[in-house]
């Protein structure tokens, strides 16, 4: 008998350990507080439903400044430039050609560099953000009272892009920027998912009851009707990865739960457009690709950018001109293929440009024509349901740019 | 439901290819005598439903024990895991594998008074790996089922891109004719590999568990009480598990069932995945 009430002893101890848990469902908290961080950790584990990495745990969690971020961002540079009127001689800077084709492009301000441009976006709009090569979490501090909802759903995003880490590569399609778009909206759309999950568990609401459609389509919305007035539409149209891509894995979660989610991994959109259709839940047609033959526009002229630009920079190309907006959006609905040249004299320090985007339609073709004609630096032609978007100085006017495709 | 079912089939195909000969922690194997070989085999299962899908693991071992001389042993372990998810409605129905990381013990035996012991020395290979291309995801959930199968006694077995160099210690002996105990430990020193090298520490797991048993004939009762410190882990440190055993001898054979209930996070407890874990073994000496 004595052996049995052993083992009864140590059942009762099991028992005894297992009850002094803690809460299953996550609960608002401050997350400067390390069993908030915990709890919000665990409820990713849970949401997610992959089980527990011993060698994935926990990542440190930091919070920072507003200031702190600019800095960082601008890696030691002044958050401001010198005043010439401050005496001495302002060195040159030397002309980015990317900057300079993104201008003419109308994609970014005149006034600032690409990489400002991308400064300015980031910390007006990022709260917090997970990095990879840290393997750690920052939490922006804007100064505001501390809102424990909100914060603990943006920790959940941000432990969500800490899962990923160990589970997919940092460019999962290609490196184009149709391709970054794509991955980025896999990768945030699926940190958007299980924050959007969390925040019904906060609000103790059954997911499934939840209009999620009418949610991501009026995400969608609103930032398609600040779009047209961004100063950067290349960096505003970025934005869109949240909604789009959460709005697909959504959809999926709603069907099939974490192995729909799972399997999406294998099958995701390979660009823009086909998250900004499944949105709109409009076919897409296949159409050749493009294959160009570019010659430099003269000598000396070295190409220093390829790129496939893709529909959502397409449309935000279209939708900063004076073409309206539902027809930018339209027009990037019909996009299926596009290439993107930029080379560069670095004597002369000239710089030129050619896009020639593919479409499922002539009159697509005439709207993304039109935009690009209303650019002081542009020539534009439609070639069959291509446009062709050559932005030169005046002496190299002639540069047929990528007109020779088929 | 195919898959489901595909699945069922492969894992019990596995099962009795792996159970013809048999148990799984290839130290616990005892060769009938110098030269002679003992082998075993282990299929370890957990599932979990949860409405719009579910999940299956399914991880086969074999393990095999060589007598060098009286003292001396070899014990090798090796295993795969089989990762099956299921939907109710739409697309998802999918299918991972994954190779195990294979394992080598140097053992030997000896008494102390009353009490024998076996302490040995011994690695295993970094051969388990995540596809990082899109279906790491599914990957990595079918890694972390088989680690936690066994409360993470022995992680170094699923743990992808991760080599180990391992140690062992069992002390047991008799409480009463019909009563024994079992006192274990198997310190693991973690080395990353492939892309984790350079970017991952070296980690320590320290498991230890004390095994309370008593025997009626050929029917042996156990109940396992298992903690496993790692040091380095965030935010737990310790695993927990109890785990009642059942084993029946048949002659130089043996049958044996065991469940592993992990009491506390991070894969139990109210906050943790809850994962559990079914294990049905057998094995005996050639």
């Amino acid at each position: 008998m004595k052996r049995f009430a052993t083992i009864a002893w140590f059942a009762l101890l099991a028992s005894a350990l297992t009850a002094c848990g803690r809460r299953a469902e996550l609960e608002a908290c401050n997350i400067a507080d390390a069993s908030c961080q915990e709890d919000v950790y665990y409820a990713v584990v849970r949401l997610r439903g992959d089980g527990w990495d011993p060698f994935d745990g926990l990542p440190p969690i930091r919070t920072i400044t507003l200031e702190q971020y600019r800095d960082e961002l601008l890696g030691g540079r002044p958050r401001t430039p010198p005043d010439p009127d401050d005496g001495g001689e302002e060195e040159p800077e030397p002309v980015d050609p990317w900057g300079v084709a993104l201008q003419w492009l109308g994609l970014i301000t005149t006034e600032t560099s690409s990489e400002q441009a991308s400064v300015d976006n980031r910390v007006s709009n990022v709260a917090a953000y997970y990095s990879s090569r840290e393997q750690r979490v920052t939490v922006i501090d804007r100064g505001q009272e501390r809102n424990d909802l909100a914060d603990t759903t943006l920790l959940v995003h941000e432990l969500v892009h800490a899962f990923q880490d160990n589970e997919v590569r940092a460019a999962p399609v290609d490196r184009t920027t149709d391709g970054g778009f794509a991955g980025r909206a896999w990768i945030e759309g699926e940190a958007v998912l299980y924050e959007n999950l969390a925040r019904a568990e906060l609000d103790q609401v059954a997911p499934e009851h939840l209009d999620w459609e009418g949610y991501y389509e009026r995400w969608i919305e609103n930032l398609r009707r600040n779009l047209p007035q961004e100063k950067s539409p290349y960096y505003a149209a970025s934005w869109f990865v949240y909604p789009l891509g959460a709005d697909r894995l959504m959809s999926r979660w709603l069907e099939g739960g974490n192995a729909a989610v799972r399997a999406l991994g294998t099958d995701i959109p390979r660009s823009a457009v086909g998250y900004m259709a499944a949105h709109a839940d409009v076919p897409i047609d296949d159409a050749p690709a493009l294959r160009c033959r570019v010659e430099p526009p003269a000598e000396g002229f070295a190409r220093v950018g390829y790129d496939r630009f893709g529909a959502m920079q397409l449309y935000a190309f279209v939708a900063g001109s004076a073409v309206a907006e539902a027809d930018a959006w339209r027009a990037a609905l019909a996009w299926r293929d596009d290439l993107l040249w930029v080379y560069f004299d670095e004597d002369a320090e000239q710089v030129a440009v050619s896009w020639r985007i593919r479409l499922a339609s002539e009159d697509a073709a005439d709207t993304v024509v039109e935009a690009a004609r209303g650019l002081p630096m542009l020539r534009a032609e439609r070639d069959g349901r291509d446009a062709v978007i050559v932005g030169s100085e005046a002496d190299l006017e002639d540069w047929p740019g990528a007109a020779e495709c088929d | 439901m195919r898959v489901r079912q595909n699945f069922f089939a492969i894992a019990l195909l596995a099962f009795l290819l792996t159970a013809s000969s048999a148990h799984a922690e290839a130290a616990d194997l005892t060769p009938a005598g110098p030269g002679r070989f003992a082998l075993g085999g282990e299929l370890g299962y957990f599932s979990q439903d949860r409405g719009q899908d579910a999940l299956h693991v399914f991880a086969p071992r074999l393990a095999a024990h060589y007598a060098v001389d009286a003292r001396w042993s070899i014990a090798f372990d090796f295993g795969v895991v089989m990762l099956a998810q299921s939907v109710e409605t739409g697309t998802g129905d999918d299918f991972a594998f994954g190779l195990g990381n294979p394992t080598g013990l140097l053992l030997y035996r000896g008494e102390l008074g009353a009490l024998r012991y076996r302490v040995g020395l011994g690695g295993a290979a970094p051969v388990a790996r995540i596809d990082r291309d899109g279906s790491g995801r599914l990957r990595r959930t079918a890694y972390n089922g088989a680690q936690a199968l066994s409360g993470l006694w022995d992680v170094w077995l699923f743990a992808p891109a991760r080599g180990a160099v391992l140690g062992f210690g069992k002390l047991e002996g008799d409480l009463h004719p019909e009563a024994q105990f079992e006192l274990e430990v198997a310190p693991a020193l973690m080395i990353p590999a492939y892309e984790a090298f350079g970017s991952d520490s070296l980690e320590t797991f320290l498991p230890a568990a004390l095994t309370l048993s008593t025997a009626k004939g050929p029917v042996r009762f156990g109940l396992r009480f298992q903690a496993v410190l790692m040091p380095a882990s965030e935010p737990d440190a310790l695993q927990l598990a109890l785990e009642p055993q059942l084993k029946v001898d048949l002659g130089s054979a043996f049958v044996e069932a065991r469940y592993t209930a992990n009491l506390d996070e991070p894969l139990g407890g109210e906050r943790g995945p809850r994962i559990w874990g079914l294990h049905l073994a057998a094995g005996g000496a050639l």
